[in-house]
């Protein structure tokens, strides 16, 4: 049983592509956790050509490891009033309602699908059971493709480029809508999973989404467990970027302020993986484009990574990734001061400098893993410096962001969402009009 | 501490040779984390796969001294105790792609093929209890392991077969569609073609144990338990779920001379 993939000598591992070919599809799906599986499901209910394309199998997701359950809401003012409250003074109002009326029809969701709200394995069986509705649906899962680039022109995104880890190739997939589903970003201060590196978050920077509340990462046990900002988007899961979604634990749609509630996340996996997914769909419908990602574009990403392979004098992608996590443990964990900031900022920034010259001794395309260390590396070093600019910048302690120096939490300053843009690679930040939507309880 | 591996490599499975590598791992370090030393300190070219690093996504089967593994769940010490220099090779019974990297789609195929999500109304309610099947991460390793499918390379196999058993007993889905389940796992390549050599259960990392859900597959299925249910069925009722008794232990059972009251 061989398949088309296994064989070397063939080109087009999924029998459809030309050299540098593009493929079309109305939404594309960037993530195959909880969230971007959720929103393909969504997408293609309402009866439009809807694909993913992942760096993993959908079912070696991190999702699996989202074992806090599901929230559990009987009442949906109680959910959003706790939302609220655990969110001090940051949460988004609209974003938070949302959630907290989604909750219940997540939960039928889930438990169609041969889910669990809590107990063991809910993240496994939820992953798992979505994975069988999509394989029932017939929709296409790329494999194995690592986001590289989103095409945005003119303020709209037109689809992503992704390398195809197998067949060693680039590939462009043309989309009318594009949802980030590509999870957290724990392997910066080097959480596990090992896959959570925040490629989607990083990438929709690169490509002018705003991202929000950076600063906020919550920690258990000592280590990152979920990262709280991430790409900004409203309750349907919009970004800043017109035809770009973002849903799961790479978006940050407010519902959680400052802090998430435990079940939360996974629930918002759901329910906004839902909404982002149905109005992807609505998209398609009512702004049709017809804007394709350019092959020549395709054709230079590759050529950019191509150059990567068997680069020679360098520093080894492993030893700045483990530099990286090291100094994000000492000095952005969850006490924070301004010292060890100024500090970890310019070490970041020395990091992404050295990071401009890195060495792959590994010249095969084919499944080149040192390759794709180097591309994560580039993401984790971004995302990085996003956090410590936020945490520096925001002179308080409010939901995890913890700071030494500022002890209290100051509303008249910082109540306020931090959003992070890219300015020709630079990482700048603006602090929002202060938030009158979100005044949680203390 | 030093640890020495044998490595097997190779692109796309041609030409395989063994390489060894010595590291310093720490102590209580897996096996991933001596692949990982490996890879960062001495060889960036190695290709495995790994994902979360903790047992639970399934991606870093591999074979050490040909024993399928989650490299992840794997302690190296006792592996190298006496200095032996342990080999480690690609699952078994798939394509090799390069490395340590193997092509699951065969395996996902068959996954797929066995309409791997409940078929339920929406408002069901949930699954009751907790199936064994569902602590399954779909990693391979049974299927590695499986004796029946290295000689039917069409065989189901025990993953795509565990999971068929826990939709079977979703009391929530008709009967309709279970006995289309069931119709579907009794082919000349599905429930029937195992030999019950039993390494699925011995080697499982996740404690499933499919070679009982595929008895329990055989026994359900069209014919009443055509194709060798009894024994099966009876070596189950000597064993049960929770012994993971090696294949020898299995196969001594089922070469039991009461064989005859079974068919």
């Amino acid at each position: 049983m061989l398949s088309a993939r296994d064989d070397p000598t063939t080109s087009d591992p999924f029998g459809q592509l030309a050299a540098h070919g593009v493929k079309r599809h109305d939404v594309l799906i960037v993530g195959a956790g909880i969230a971007g599986l959720r929103a393909a499901l969504a997408a293609h209910a309402r009866g439009v050509d809807v694909a993913i394309v992942s760096k993993l199998h959908p079912v070696r997701s991190a999702s699996h490891a989202a074992n806090a359950g599901i929230l559990a809401s009987s009442d949906h003012q109680i959910t959003l009033r706790q939302l609220l409250d655990a969110g001090d003074g940051l949460a988004v109002r609209e974003s938070a309602e949302r959630l907290a009326r989604g909750l219940a029809a997540a939960l039928r969701d889930v438990e169609q699908a041969g889910g669990i709200a809590r107990g063991p394995l809910v993240g496994q069986r939820a992953l798992h059971g979505l994975h069988g509705l999509v394989v029932r649906a017939a929709i296409p899962v790329y494999e194995e493709l690592q986001l590289v680039e989103l095409s945005v022109d003119g303020g709209r995104c037109s689809g992503a480029i992704a390398w195809d880890v197998v067949a060693g190739r680039m590939v462009g997939v043309t989309a009318q809508a594009t949802v980030i589903a590509t999870g957290g970003l724990g392997r910066v201060y080097g959480a596990t999973p090992r896959a959570a590196t925040g490629d989607g978050t990083a990438i929709a920077w690169r490509a002018g989404a705003a991202l929000r509340d950076m600063e906020f990462v919550q920690f258990a046990d000592g280590s990152a467990h979920v990262h709280v900002g991430g790409i900004d988007v409203d309750a349907d899961g919009r970004s800043t970027v017109l035809g770009l979604y973002a849903a799961g634990e790479a978006a940050c749609s407010g519902a959680h302020g400052a802090a998430t509630l435990e079940g939360a996340p996974l629930g918002e996996a759901l329910v906004l993986g839902a909404a982002a997914g149905a109005h992807a769909a609505s998209t398609v419908v009512e702004l049709p484009g017809d804007e394709l990602v350019p092959e020549a574009r395709v054709a230079a990403a590759e050529q950019r990574i191509l150059a990567l392979l068997g680069s020679g004098s360098g520093e080894r992608p492993s030893a700045l990734r483990a530099e990286l996590q090291e100094l994000m443990v000492a000095e952005v964990g969850p006490l924070r001061s301004e010292a060890g900031l100024e500090r970890a900022l310019e070490r970041v920034q020395t990091l992404r400098a050295r990071a401009d010259h890195l060495r792959i001794d590994d010249r095969t395309r084919r499944f080149n893993t040192a390759l794709v260390g180097a591309l994560e590396l580039e993401s984790l070093l971004a995302l990085a410096e996003c956090i410590v600019t936020g945490a520096l910048a925001r002179e308080e302690s409010r939901g995890v962001h913890r700071r030494s120096d500022h002890p209290e939490r100051d509303d008249a300053r910082f109540q306020r969402h931090a959003l992070t843009w890219c300015d020709a690679g630079q990482v700048r930040l603006d602090f929002s009009a202060a938030t009158r939507e979100a005044v949680g309880a203390r | 501490m030093k640890v020495s591996l044998a490595i097997r490599r190779s692109q796309g499975g041609l030409e395989a040779r063994r390489e060894q590598f010595s590291v310093t791992v720490r102590a209580g370090a897996t096996l991933l984390d001596a692949l990982d030393q490996i890879k960062d300190a001495r060889d960036d070219s190695l290709a495995y796969r790994a994902a979360c690093g903790s047992g639970g996504c399934g991606a870093c089967g591999v074979r050490v001294d040909g024993r399928s593994v989650l490299a992840c769940e794997t302690p190296v010490a006792p592996l190298v105790d006496g200095g032996h220099v342990p080999v480690v090779a690609p699952l078994g019974n798939f394509p090799v792609i390069r490395d340590l990297v193997v092509d699951m789609e065969p395996f996902w195929a068959k996954h797929r093929a066995i309409d791997p999500a409940p078929r339920v109304a929406a408002g069901s309610g949930a699954e009751a209890g907790a199936p064994d099947e569902v602590a399954c991460v779909l990693c391979g390793v049974c299927v590695s392991e499986c004796v029946s499918l290295a000689h039917d390379p069409d065989f189901l196999a025990p993953a795509a077969l565990a999971i068929a058993r826990r939709h079977v007993a979703d009391e929530r889905e008709s009967e309709r569609v279970r006995a289309g389940r069931l119709a579907n796992v009794a082919g000349e390549h599905g429930a029937g073609a195992c030999v019950a050599c039993g390494l699925c259960n011995e080697r499982c990392p996740k404690g499933v144990e499919p070679l009982w859900s595929i008895a329990e597959l055989r026994t359900l299925g069209p014919g009443g338990g055509s194709g060798g249910a009894g024994p099966l069925a009876r070596v189950r009722g000597l064993l049960g779920r929770g012994d993971r008794s090696s294949g020898s232990k299995l196969l001594t059972a089922l070469r039991a001379p009461d064989d005859d009251d079974d068919e």
